[in-house]
């Protein structure tokens, strides 16, 4: 059953956009920080522009964060007040990108930047989570670099002004810092239309030292509310966010993403993993091969894309 | 472990989380282990890591070990002041009512499990409506209820 995209102009398979819905829940459980890193450059492959995909992909992450918000709030695992300063840099950070994005967009650049950037990230997380399977596997004694040795390590972040308690997680330090972190995470969900749990979750812990248990509820947290930004920015500066897309996607993320969810946790195994890493690693080379490749159609797309951009700009 | 030892030394399995029956549960297996010369024995199921991204879980495994360790030491000594004895312990990941049935296959010395119930509204809790219910038939030991709602006092009596 195809349904047409309307911003995105092309006509795809409902059940190809609800089971993509169900392999990115299958990966959030797997990992547990999310999949939604996946959503945009499947979503390019499929013959969606990267502008529209990437800024019709944040909203994805959305439902099935309020619902690890939920689980986490019975568990006390969300620090509200980290999470606010989080946001706070976060809304900062989405909308500083979701300019940007216009800008690029006006000079003809977005899909390039988008589709680079995916080849930059993607290539980072897959090599990463490569080495860190492969060793797991190997069942090789972890290193002192990985685990902490302590909970509060003294760095010159701890220098900074602005200093508030947190209590929940314990800790004392600038607000700057976690301000700069959600800022960062917001900046990469407004260029990229990811959540950014798999930057937030790890920086939570190594950077700001908190407490494990509050992790993955607190980043779910602000991933709700700067994912919602995100797609609302993106809808009224650059309208790139297809709702027929989002809509579907939306369907897929809700009912498939929990049943994969729960599949990918209970394989949680170390081989799993190391072939979701190469296959990150391969939708890297994919998206790299197609931005040097010479296009099987000269006149194609961005032609009309530029346009429709430029009549809806008048 | 052979039939001898089974039967010299009963062992009874408490659950630990973060319930207030707990206290009275434990209280009451703790009693009873030093009136029938047997042992009280404790598990504790950890969550398991819900992320697996950069060393992030295993900084989680590690922090809810540490945990589970130190809740187990503060109980210890309650169980230890009551029974007279050290209790076994026991530290698992995963879902609790799974980790506790398969403990159980796995130690046959664990001849009693005993569990807390919420006399409130609420139902008596997660573990003993599943273990009295849909998962009864899985249990292969006794199990004894102990009603959350009793005090020091009626427990001592009836130990």
């Amino acid at each position: 059953m195809h349904v047409y995209l309307p911003v995105a102009e092309v006509s795809l398979d409902v059940f190809v956009l609800i089971g993509l819905g169900a392999a990115i829940g299958f990966l959030s459980g797997l990992f547990g920080v999310g999949g939604g890193f996946l959503v945009t450059p499947l979503l390019i492959f499929l013959g969606v522009p990267p502008a529209v995909a990437a800024a019709t992909g944040a909203n994805t992450v959305i439902a099935p964060s309020v619902s690890g918000v939920l689980s986490g709030l019975r568990r006390r695992g969300v620090d509200f007040r980290m999470g606010a300063i989080l946001l706070l840099g976060g809304f900062v950070g989405s909308a500083a990108s979701v300019g940007l994005f216009a800008l690029l967009r006006r000079i003809g650049q977005i899909d390039l930047v988008v589709a680079l950037s995916y080849v930059l990230l993607l290539g980072t997380i897959g090599i990463l989570m490569l080495v860190e399977s492969l060793r797991a596997w190997q069942r090789r004694a972890r290193m002192a670099g990985v685990t902490r040795s302590k909970l509060h390590h003294h760095m010159w972040i701890h220098g900074l002004p602005l200093k508030m308690r947190f209590p929940r997680s314990r800790l004392y330090i600038s607000a700057l810092v976690p301000a700069g972190i959600g800022f960062g995470v917001g900046a990469l969900s407004g260029i990229m239309g990811v959540g950014g749990g798999f930057m937030l979750v790890p920086a939570m812990i190594y950077v700001l030292g908190m407490p494990s248990s509050v992790v993955v509820g607190t980043s779910q947290f602000q991933i709700i509310f700067v994912a919602a930004n995100v797609t609302f920015l993106q809808s009224y500066a650059n309208q790139t966010v297809d709702i027929v897309l989002a809509v579907v996607l939306m369907i897929g993320s809700v009912v498939a993403a929990p049943l994969g969810a729960r599949l990918g946790a209970k394989l949680r195994a170390e081989q799993m993993r190391v072939l979701l890493a190469v296959l990150v690693l391969g939708v890297a080379g994919q998206l790299a091969y197609d931005l040097v490749a010479p296009p099987e159609d000269l006149f194609s797309i961005e032609t009309r894309n530029e346009s429709i951009s430029s009549s809806a700009g008048q | 472990m052979g039939e001898r030892q089974k039967q010299a030394q009963r062992v009874f399995l408490v659950v630990v989380d973060d319930s207030p029956e707990l206290k009275v549960a434990l209280r009451f297996a703790a009693r009873r282990a030093r009136t029938t010369g047997g042992r009280v024995a404790m598990l504790y199921v950890t969550e398991p890591a819900e992320a697996e991204w950069l060393g992030v879980g295993e900084i989680m495994r590690e922090e809810r070990r540490a945990e589970a360790e130190h809740r187990l030491q503060e109980l210890s000594a309650m169980v230890q002041e009551l029974s007279g004895d050290m209790p076994i312990l026991y530290v698992r990941e995963g879902n609790v009512r799974e980790e506790l049935l398969r403990l159980i296959d796995e130690e046959p010395s664990i001849s009693i499990l005993v569990l807390g119930a919420d006399t409130g509204p609420g139902g008596p809790g997660p573990l003993v409506t599943a273990l009295t219910g849909k998962f009864s038939g899985k249990l292969h030991i006794p199990l004894t209820i102990v009603p959350g709602s009793l005090t020091d006092e009626e427990v001592d009596a009836l130990t």
